[in-house]
């Protein structure tokens, strides 16, 4: 119900919100980033022009927002992290930018790009406290976020992929794309492995004394 | 062009009147010129307004072949067969008209019924166009009620659809995600066939064509069997016009406007 509000509003707002399948893998960044931000600051990620929203949609959008973000959350505490993508999320030949497992992707790499400081914040303390961890976990990364690109826009993926040397991919492309959830997997994994690195919020506060 | 009849001139000019971005719906039964409507709409709106108009059918969302296949060994195996609810990729579908209305760039697919597979090569349409013309064949149509689902309404749902798994599943999938897709028309116009027998005639012709051009096609008795696929549907829209309908053009057996209603609301 919650997410069919959300749909709502991005139809009845088109030239403020991003599509719901690309908020929605916003979420999924949000939600699997090592550290989650404060709803002001990612919220704002679902508006095409931040600056531009009215009061009213905004009032209209933060809980739905919150719900799909929660969501999100939940599938990656169940462990159903592969499950993440929605049932429309599949590739097919002759995928358009439109489709909703570019959208979607889309959203996820918008998230990712908004929060990079923090996962390069994380990833700098493992590369101090356990380095020889830190090589795998960048290559893991690398290949995770190529592989989204890919899919985000197929076609000019298909054109860079050609222009290295690689004509085929278009042929290959729907091997590639059931590696999606073992990727997806693999960046929530990722992500909290890199989380450990961050001081605790909990373990680093220290109460005030009296002044 | 000229021969256009005045009613398609006078629906023209309300569209290149009404407040751009604007999408027009046109519903109609298999082969009773939503197509051509679209296409010669298109080239008065542009030709003589200078608009910018976008088509797109309902045909070009169908859901992969791979995809129906899915559907049809999970679900029920008469959903291999696109063409009714529930066989069209929905989520695409309303991007389409999301993008459209905030006036970006589209990449329209386009289906290949010869390979019963949707194209590799998609349609580039530089943004923003000002209107958006949308077709199908149940554009607009709303659910059954059970009861109406109860009885089989030909041999092939009798026969193949005894425990109305897939005509349920239709149903459901037009009372969902459809519904969301057509609130997004701005106006919605229905192209009324005179009855069931003639859809079929029209669509025969419409496939005698493609064998004309492309060698391959359905003869008559399979074309019968083929369209039991969408009786119900189409019956029930004959009998009763969707309730978003605006304009209804009320047609006789050689396609030609014998009526025009609009319905208020």
């Amino acid at each position: 119900m919650n997410q069919d509000i959300l749909a709502e509003l991005c139809d009845e707002y088109p030239q403020q919100l991003r599509s719901h399948f690309e908020i929605q893998g916003l979420c999924f960044a949000v939600a699997a980033s090592p550290e989650i931000p404060p709803p002001q600051q990612w919220m704002a990620w679902a508006l095409i022009s931040p600056d531009e929203i009215d009061q009213p949609l905004a009032d209209k959008l933060a809980e739905p927002l919150m719900n799909c973000f929660k969501q999100q959350l939940l599938l990656m505490r169940d462990e159903l992290s592969a499950r993440v993508l929605p049932k429309e999320c599949e590739y097919f030949q002759g995928m358009t930018f439109e489709s909703p497992l570019s959208q979607w992707l889309c959203g996820c790499l918008l998230g990712h790009r908004q929060l990079e400081p923090v996962w390069q914040g994380a990833w700098q303390k493992m590369q101090q406290q356990t380095p020889q961890q830190a090589p795998e976990a960048a290559r893991t990364l690398t290949h995770t976020l190529r592989l989204f690109s890919t899919f985000a826009n197929v076609q000019l993926a298909i054109e860079q992929a050609a222009e290295k040397g690689n004509p085929h991919l278009s042929e290959q492309l729907a091997d590639i794309a059931l590696t999606l959830p073992r990727a997806l997997q693999s960046y929530v994994r990722l992500s909290g492995s890199l989380a450990a690195y961050l001081p605790n919020q909990f373990e680093t506060f220290t109460s005030g004394e009296d002044d | 062009m000229q021969r256009l009849p005045p009613c398609w001139w006078s629906l023209a000019e309300r569209v290149a009147q009404a407040a751009h971005p604007f999408v027009l719906g046109i519903n109609g039964a298999q082969g009773s010129g939503k197509t051509t409507l679209a296409t010669a709409l298109q080239r008065i709106l542009a030709q003589e307004y200078g608009l910018q108009v976008a088509v797109l059918s309902m045909d070009d969302v169908y859901h992969t072949r791979a995809h129906r296949r899915w559907l049809s060994e999970h679900i029920h195996p008469l959903l291999l067969t696109r063409g009714v609810p529930g066989t069209h990729d929905v989520a695409l579908g309303i991007e389409l008209v999301r993008r459209f209305r905030a006036g970006r760039h589209l990449q329209l697919p386009r289906f290949d019924k010869a390979s019963d597979d949707r194209k590799l090569e998609s349609d580039w349409l530089q943004g923003p166009a000002d209107i958006l013309i949308l077709e199908g064949w149940c554009l607009g149509t709303t659910a059954q009620s059970e009861a109406q689902l109860q009885e089989p309404v030909n041999e092939l749902e009798a026969q193949q659809d005894e425990n109305s798994v897939w005509r349920g599943y239709v149903n459901d999938c037009l009372s969902g995600e459809y519904q969301r897709w057509f609130s997004q028309l701005d106006e919605l116009i229905m192209l009324q066939a005179p009855d069931w027998e003639t859809v079929i005639d029209w669509r025969l012709e419409q496939e005698q064509a493609l064998i004309a051009g492309s060698g391959k096609g359905m003869n008559r008795a399979e074309l019968k069997d083929f369209m039991l696929h969408y009786q119900r549907l189409t019956q029930y829209q004959l009998e009763s016009p969707p309730e978003r309908v605006d304009w209804l053009y009320e047609l006789d057996k050689t396609r030609q406007v014998i009526a025009v209603q609009e319905r208020k609301k």
